[in-house]
């Protein structure tokens, strides 16, 4: 029970549990015809990429079949890191795209996300357009001359996705800094591309975990915890930064030069006091509600403004282009910016900014780092498999009253020196909590405090 | 409903129409459910050229890795390669997605068990109980095992059949062939096989591999008149039509004349007869030329059910040295199942040593005359019909295998139920003449009739 998600992130699960090859194939069939109809074609051209977990495969050729079942033409990508499939969708002017991967979920996990022609995954209406189709459960079904065909994806979509990254950042000053960095791919697609960027940016890189396996060398989010590895060969290579991705890219989170682990929180406001530098006031940084209060800052330094909305990678990418925000991002260590047309968070255009900053202030990362207003960030998933679980939070409202409180996306209790936010998760069988306070101490009591009233309310 | 649009649950196989009843989800479930029954070992994929098995092969993949099993995707291939590369390769099953025959808007799903043959009745049945009741789920990820892909099996299938035949001789008789690859899988290896196998020139009609059929895929005199005219314009010493997916073969000689697809296989069998004497395992319906040909060299035939899997099963419990049914043999040598590849090479190495014509050949043959009618009625009735007539006949001890097969001296008759509508159909084979043989169809017609109004 609760270990399938369908949703505006996808459809996310367990694989053979939940997550089985027939609402593979209906999933896929359903995402074809809502392309066909939308945009009045007959035969769509779609893209597929997949990352490198196990059962990609399966997912891959179940996609395959449905989506040519309803007449959709498809071009393969192979093993793709998302932001490039995400560029590459938009840029070859494809009707649509599903992207197979488990991103940060756990081994044995996988899911499918829908992509229309903007290379972005679904907003929140065309998304709710597609489920009913997917819920009505008919779909376009092409003649047996009408199926679809298969064709690669041209290699030049990596080309031009590296070009298109190095067209935001200064690319000749990080060139002439021939930063000696740590990159860590959890096994995942990122190696596939690395090469290339690694190269023409001048990197003298080191890698580690390239394998195309699916087989996770440690936990896919990036976190202090899963940066060990990275953390432990930063030294003897005196190396100047570390990033350690998520499986799909997306995300990264820092080591930096005095091996210091830095959470995941810093990421979007490191690439923030990048993007702001310079730039006039006014500038509009979009993320959700429980982010960092350390971003907060870094955008009032520059006389910026954070606009705040829902939880979720495609609602964060929504509310940047809907406010015109010029960044947005979230505490999960993924970033997108506008600049580029970005449809999804960008692991490496994170790597690019941070390594712009690096070059521009003549700083190390850890220096950069140091100057960040810092907070301590505890993150807990607590486990609550009940279907109410929207109910159970709601009982939660009122259990704070000395605090500010919000509803926007989950409940948000904000204090003087720190805050909560408790939300359901829209993929997995859990509550999130993240909470931050000044210091280490009061937080981790804090956090003990609040998941033992947590789970009295929601247990009842 | 139109007949044919139907899902038709045949011997081995599920057929339907692409778009209509067989669709992705039903084809990945059935690939699970025969992962499911193959046990999670390796199983071989494999497609002849129609335009829809991109998409099957993929909801099978799909399906087959669910349920644990190592998948390997052989792409386009004839059928009988595909079989011979499960025994070759210890595979615990494949499946092979065509629809042979049938039309280009139909396809299917073949089953094949781990001794690289169709799936009989029985293992049929063991298949639908799987699929009717599912287990809970399916494979987690830790149980995943691989995909991947092998091009090189028609050519193992090949050369096992080359390194068997007189390749000499066939180059030494300069043969000159025309060839109907019908748009199927032969359009891609059936003119390299043919130019190793010794032919000197090779005429090719319809070899783009695209599953468009530019004529019905039946193999009828009707269908392969360009064939015939191309046989005859270039001078060619023989022509082969093959179906879709290469397990049949239509025989045409240097005249053009196009032979039945009982007739076709009878130089092969013949050859085969020729290289290793023996008894022989043939379907009900096959003709009474092969009877006596087998008769000829000291063997005896042992009579099946209609249905590869029946013919190529008592090929190896009999352990006998050639299989037939009209148009397709079974050459155990390569493999127990009908091979167009192997039939094509039999009957090349034949033209060669015998050194003479094909029709020169034919003529050697023992000569039958046949009749068919067909008899509406329904599928009760018709069984009740057939035993009656049996029952009056039990002094030329009728074979009860398919209905009933009736050897009379000169004349045999086989009544039985069509399989894919609801009629009797009477095939009557004569020795003496035609009118013999519609004379005496029609003698069981009035019979039947009789039977069947219940007089």
């Amino acid at each position: 029970m609760r270990f399938l998600r369908l949703g505006a992130a996808g459809l996310r699960g367990e694989v053979g549990t939940a997550l089985t090859h027939q609402l593979a194939i209906r999933y896929a069939s359903a995402l074809g015809t809502w392309v066909s109809v939308t945009q009045k074609k007959k035969a769509p051209v779609i893209g597929v990429a997949m990352d490198t977990r196990i059962s990609s495969g399966m997912l891959k050729s179940a996609v395959f079949s449905g989506l040519m079942s309803c007449g959709c033409s498809i071009v393969d990508f192979g093993v793709t890191p998302s932001p490039v499939f995400h560029f590459g969708v938009k840029k070859l002017k494809l009707d649509g795209g599903v992207l197979i991967g488990a991103g940060h979920h756990p081994a044995g996990w996988n899911a499918l996300v829908g992509l229309s022609a903007s290379g972005a995954c679904l907003t929140a209406s065309e998304s709710q357009e597609m489920l009913e189709i997917y819920h009505g459960n008919v779909f376009n079904t092409a003649a047996w001359n009408e199926c679809g065909t298969i064709k690669q994806a041209p290699e030049t979509v990596v080309f031009d996705y590296v070009d298109d990254l190095f067209s935001s950042v200064d690319i000749d000053l990080i060139r002439s800094r021939n930063f000696r960095i740590v990159t860590d791919f959890c096994n995942g697609s990122g190696s596939v591309v690395f090469n290339r960027i690694a190269r023409k940016a001048n990197l003298d890189a080191v890698v580690i975990n390239d394998l195309l396996s699916g087989e996770l060398p440690h936990d896919p989010e990036p976190r202090p915890r899963t940066s060990a590895q990275v953390k432990a060969i930063m030294k003897p290579l005196k190396a100047d930064a570390g990033f350690v991705f998520s499986s799909d890219v997306g995300r990264v989170a820092l080591v930096s030069d005095t091996c210091e682990t830095l959470s995941e929180e810093y990421t979007f406001p490191l690439v923030a006091e990048n993007i702001l530098s310079g730039t006039g006031p006014g500038k509009i940084i979009a993320t959700n509600t429980c982010s960092t209060r350390t971003l907060d800052q870094v955008v009032a330094r520059h006389c910026g403004k954070v606009c705040k909305g829902m939880t979720g990678e495609t609602y964060t990418i929504d509310l940047m282009k809907e406010k015109n925000a010029v960044l947005c991002g979230d505490g999960s260590g993924g970033t997108a910016l506008s600049s580029s047309g970005a449809s999804g968070f960008d692991g490496f255009g994170s790597m690019m900014q941070i390594l712009e900053l690096m070059a521009r202030r003549e700083a190390s990362l850890s220096a950069l780092a140091s100057m960040l207003p810092r907070y301590h960030i505890v993150k807990r998933t607590i486990p609550c498999r009940s279907v109410h679980v929207y109910a159970a939070t709601d009982k939660l409202i009122k259990l704070f009253p000395d605090a500010k409180f919000s509803n926007l996306d989950g409940l948000r209790f904000d204090w003087e020196d720190g805050w909560v936010h408790i939300r359901p998760s829209r993929t997995e069988p859990s509550l999130r909590m993240i909470l931050e306070w000044k210091t280490r101490a009061v937080a981790e009591e804090k956090a003990m405090n609040i998941i033992s009233m947590v789970e009295r309310v929601v247990g009842e | 409903m139109n007949q044919y649009r139907k899902l038709i649950v045949g011997i081995s196989s599920i057929r339907g129409v692409v778009g209509e009843r067989l669709q992705p989800s039903l084809a990945a479930d059935f690939a699970a459910s025969f992962g499911g029954y193959v046990g999670k070992g390796t199983v071989l994929v494999a497609r002849d050229t129609r335009p829809s098995g991109i998409m099957l092969e993929h909801a099978v993949i799909s399906g087959l890795l669910s349920a644990g099993c190592k998948v390997i995707s052989a792409g386009i291939l004839p059928t009988p390669s595909l079989q011979l590369a499960v025994k070759e390769h210890n595979c615990s099953g494949a499946i092979a997605i065509t629809a042979s025959q049938h039309p280009q808007e139909c396809n299917a799903l073949r089953f094949i068990n781990q001794e690289g043959m169709y799936l009989s009745d029985q293992e049929m049945s063991a298949l639908f109980d799987i699929y009717n009741q599912p287990e809970d789920g399916f494979i987690r990820e830790s149980g995943y095992q691989s995909l991947s892909y092998n091009q090189d099996l028609f050519e193992e299938h090949a050369k096992k059949i080359w390194s068997r035949i007189d390749t000499a001789a066939i180059r030494a008789a300069n043969l000159k062939i025309a060839i109907d690859c019908c748009n199927g899988v032969s359009a891609v290896y059936t003119k390299r096989f043919l130019k190793n196998l010794g032919v000197d020139e090779i005429f090719a009609l319809n070899e783009t591999p695209n599953g468009i059929f530019n004529h019905c895929p039946e193999m009828v005199a009707e269908n392969l008149t360009e064939l015939s005219e191309c046989v005859r314009t270039n001078h060619c010493d023989a022509g082969f039509a093959q179906d879709p997916d290469g397990d049949s073969i239509i025989l045409l000689d240097e005249t053009g004349k196009v032979y039945s697809d009982q007739k076709s296989m009878l130089i092969p069998c013949k050859r085969v007869l020729e290289r290793t004497p023996g008894n022989v395992s043939a379907s009900i319906q096959t003709t009474a030329a092969l009877e006596e040909l087998v008769k000829a060299s000291g063997g005896k035939v042992f009579y099946t059910k209609i249905g590869e899997a029946n013919i190529g099963l008592s090929v190896v419990q009999n352990k006998t040295v050639l299989g037939a049914e009209g148009g397709g043999i079974i050459w155990p040598e390569i493999h127990p199942c009908r091979d167009s590849f192997a039939a094509m090479a039999l009957t090349l190495e034949k033209i060669a040593c015998a050194k003479l014509k094909v029709s020169e050949i034919m003529k050697q043959m023992p000569e039958y005359h046949s009749a068919l009618i067909t008899l509406p009625c329904n599928a009760q009735s018709a069984e009740e019909a057939i035993r009656a007539l049996a029952s009056a006949y039990e002094r030329f001890h009728p074979e009860h295998l398919d209905g009933v097969r009736i050897s009379m001296g000169k004349v045999w008759a086989l009544i039985r139920k069509s399989y894919s509508e609801s009629a009797l159909k009477i095939y009557v084979e004569s020795a003496v003449s035609k009118v013999d043989a519609e004379g005496v169809a029609e003698t069981f017609r009035t019979e039947l009739e009789k039977y069947l109004s219940g007089v």
